[in-house]
């Protein structure tokens, strides 16, 4: 398949959403790296392989969603990966846009829904 | 003595004869002439024609008369004495004729505004001995203590009453006459002192309402009446004393909710919008005094300054005659920042309205609010977490038993992934709930088809149901500015419950409509339909009919409040037609922006 290729990179502080995203995005041909801190995005820029595409919770445990994206904005390097972002607070959503996600899903989500929204970022 | 007054009263007649009687009797030569006496009256010409009377039959009879009077009365007197050809002068220069001024005689005995007893011996008690001379008998006529009453000295007066029978006991050589005008006893204060002015006087002569009458029966009758006036009027008097302690009970009660209410209260003039009253709480509010308040206009409070509670909206209440604006905030005295609720009610007291502004602090309520929406969206946020994972795996499982071709198990999947998006729908019933409540609902603005909308979630809430078929009628290639997720949400959970409440039927009509202004939504069932009574009260919030068929159907009673309040927002309606066991149809309007005229102009 062609999206084989496509590293996506996912960072959400709960475990178990973490594990079924990465299940399905492998089923789906995806090359998933996952974290459940924001760290290893921040040092992204220093890194030589980039992935295609993030999938960042708004909420992490110890800094917000909202920053990072912010940062990896900021970044010539990186400020073209497309970051989805996700969170169950409502009303984040204009937020999120606002500090640089090219989209935005509601959690709890649906799986066709995160599937179709990363294919139209990635094509 | 008794009989005496008897026969005097059983004597008198016409007013002649009352008069020749009581001139008779104040003439009469006895052991005991009448020493003190008083008189009533109210009109001066009748005090005129018996002080007359009493001092020319005392001329007639080589009596001394002395007259202590005002210039009035001795212009009076002189006046009738002219008429009967009585040479005054003769009497006056034989010393047997004596006028004295009332006010230049207190003058000579009062001391400090009351008559000082050695004093009065002196001017008057002197007089008197010296005119009773050679057992001569002295006539007075005197009209100090009157005066004394008249001006308000009333312990003066009778003090003087007093010092007039002591007089008497010494001397016993003259007979006094006073008058008082009955009209300065009126008043219900006067009737111990009244009382104790009669019992200082030997006779007291009632007024010439009484003594004008001309017979016995006459006089009894009277008697009567004025007996039965005096218990009615005291029966009056306690009465009116009752009315008057309710009354004040009732202002003082009404007086301390004014006063001590917690809420800010402004009584305002709604014709000038000048401020009448200001409740203390008020005061302590705006930081201004009563008298900073008082006089001025609404719209000189920094309360009302700032805000939109214009002329427009003071225009709306005298329609409406009611207005609450639930939040507005301003700065207060000290400089804090305060939310207050306002309300606003015009009502007619007497003949006027007053407008009366409560105010009401709501800052800890407002961040009260602000904290339970925080823990809601806490709250849901923790909820809808492991709802995610749930979803996720079901998800995973739902793909692999597809693939695997196991049906069975992919059955009881798919009724597991309903139960958790019927949870899900739950949560964000209850987050939207919390929002609508304190107006925080964040509707999106766009513009889009109605058409396309109800294919999309009729063809979603078609995959839910394998019991019901839902039909779509209609076609308007309508254009709505709105929150498309939010109308379509209102869709949702009208197609649920027209699922949910018609359990014998198969099929659901959705009819969509326009007319000039609106485009018309129905969704129509068959089910247990809706009592008459219950009608309105479905899209109240919580509400939830409760009897025995309705009982088996679960929910919360979220869904048409926040559906009536989302469509509200919009500027549509929502109600419901039914007839119980007929089924049930919902009806929402939304305001139309324009027809779409092709699908290329998108």
């Amino acid at each position: 398949m062609q999206i084989s290729q496509k590293k996506i990179f996912i960072v959400d502080d709960e475990p178990d959403i973490l594990a079924f995203l990465q299940e399905l995005l492998k089923q789906e041909g995806y090359t998933v790296e996952v974290a459940e801190k924001s760290g290893p995005l921040e040092k992204l820029s220093k890194k030589d392989a980039l992935p295609d595409l993030i999938l960042l919770d708004v909420f992490l445990s110890g800094s917000d969603g909202r920053e990072v994206v912010r940062h990896l904005k900021d970044q010539e390097k990186t400020r073209r990966i497309p970051v989805i972002m996700f969170s169950a607070y409502p009303g984040i959503e204009k937020t999120a846009r606002q500090a640089g996600a090219d989209d935005f899903v509601a959690k709890p989500f649906d799986i066709d829904e995160v599937l179709a929204k990363i294919a139209q970022c990635l094509s | 003595m008794e009989n005496r007054l008897r026969s005097t009263y059983a004597g008198f007649g016409t007013e002649i004869a009352l008069k020749s009687k009581l001139t008779s009797y104040l003439c009469r030569d006895e052991e005991h002439p009448p020493d003190h006496f008083v008189q009533f009256y109210e009109d001066d010409e009748f005090l005129l024609d018996l002080v007359s009377n009493f001092i020319s039959a005392g001329f007639a009879r080589g009596d001394t008369c002395i007259i202590v009077s005002t210039k009035a009365h001795r212009e009076g007197l002189d006046k009738r004495w002219r008429a009967a050809n009585l040479d005054l002068a003769a009497f006056s220069e034989r010393g047997e004729y004596i006028w004295l001024d009332t006010d230049e005689t207190l003058a000579q005995f009062m001391v400090d505004g009351l008559p000082n007893q050695e004093r009065f011996i002196e001017v008057v008690g002197g007089r008197i001995a010296l005119a009773s001379r050679r057992r001569r008998r002295v006539r007075v006529f005197g009209e100090m203590v009157t005066l004394l009453w008249m001006r308000g000295n009333r312990t003066a007066a009778i003090r003087l009453e007093e010092f007039w029978n002591t007089l008497y006991d010494d001397l016993r050589s003259f007979s006094l006459m006073c008058a008082y005008p009955m009209r300065i006893f009126a008043g219900e204060t006067y009737g111990a002192e009244f009382l104790q002015i009669c019992q200082r006087h030997s006779h007291v002569f009632p007024d010439e309402n009484y003594t004008n009458l001309t017979s016995q029966e006459e006089r009894l009758r009277i008697i009567a009446q004025l007996q039965q006036k005096a218990s009615s009027l005291e029966v009056e008097i306690a009465e009116r004393r009752a009315v008057e302690e309710r009354l004040r009970i009732s202002e003082n009660r009404y007086r301390r909710l004014f006063e001590e209410s917690r809420d800010g209260i402004l009584m305002v003039d709604p014709d000038t919008y000048i401020i009448l009253d200001a409740n203390p709480s008020i005061r302590e509010l705006l930081g201004r005094t009563r008298e900073q308040l008082l006089g001025r206009k609404l719209w000189q409070i920094k309360l009302f300054q700032d805000h939109a509670i214009d002329r427009d909206a003071l225009r709306e209440l005298q329609e409406k005659h009611y207005i609450c604006y639930e939040s507005l905030s301003f700065l207060s005295a000290d400089g804090r920042h305060r939310d207050v609720e306002l309300l606003l009610t015009l009502y007619p007291v007497d003949a006027r309205h007053i407008l009366q502004c409560n105010v009401r602090d709501i800052t800890e309520r407002r961040q009260l609010e602000a904290r339970k929406d925080e823990f809601i969206g806490l709250a849901s946020h923790e909820l809808k977490t492991p709802v995610t994972s749930l979803k996720g795996f079901t998800s995973l499982l739902k793909r692999r038993l597809t693939s695997q071709g196991n049906e069975k198990e992919l059955y009881f999947l798919v009724r597991m992934e309903a139960q958790i998006t019927r949870l899900t729908r739950l949560i964000n019933d209850l987050l939207d709930l919390s929002r609508v409540q304190t107006g925080q609902l964040v509707y999106q603005e766009e513009s889009f088809e109605m058409d396309t909308l109800l294919q999309e979630v009729i063809e979603d809430v078609q995959g839910t149901t394998q019991t019901h078929h839902l039909s779509l009628e209609g076609r308007t290639q309508a254009v709505i500015v709105g929150d498309r997720d939010r109308i379509g949400q209102v869709l949702i959970n009208l197609l649920n419950n027209a699922i949910k409440y018609s359990p014998e039927a198969d099929s659901i009509w959705v009819r969509v409509s326009t007319n000039a202004q609106d485009v018309l939504v129905s969704v129509q069932d068959f089910g247990i339909g809706i009592a008459r009574e219950h009608q309105q009260k479905i899209f109240e919030r919580f509400y939830q009919v409760a009897d025995l068929e309705t009982k088996t159907y679960p929910g919360l009673g979220m869904g048409l409040y926040i559906s009536y309040q989302i469509i509200k927002r919009h500027g549509g309606q929502l109600w419901a037609e039914s007839e119980k066991g007929e089924g049930t149809t919902f009806h929402f309007t939304l305001p139309l922006v324009r027809k779409q005229e092709s699908k290329a102009s998108k």
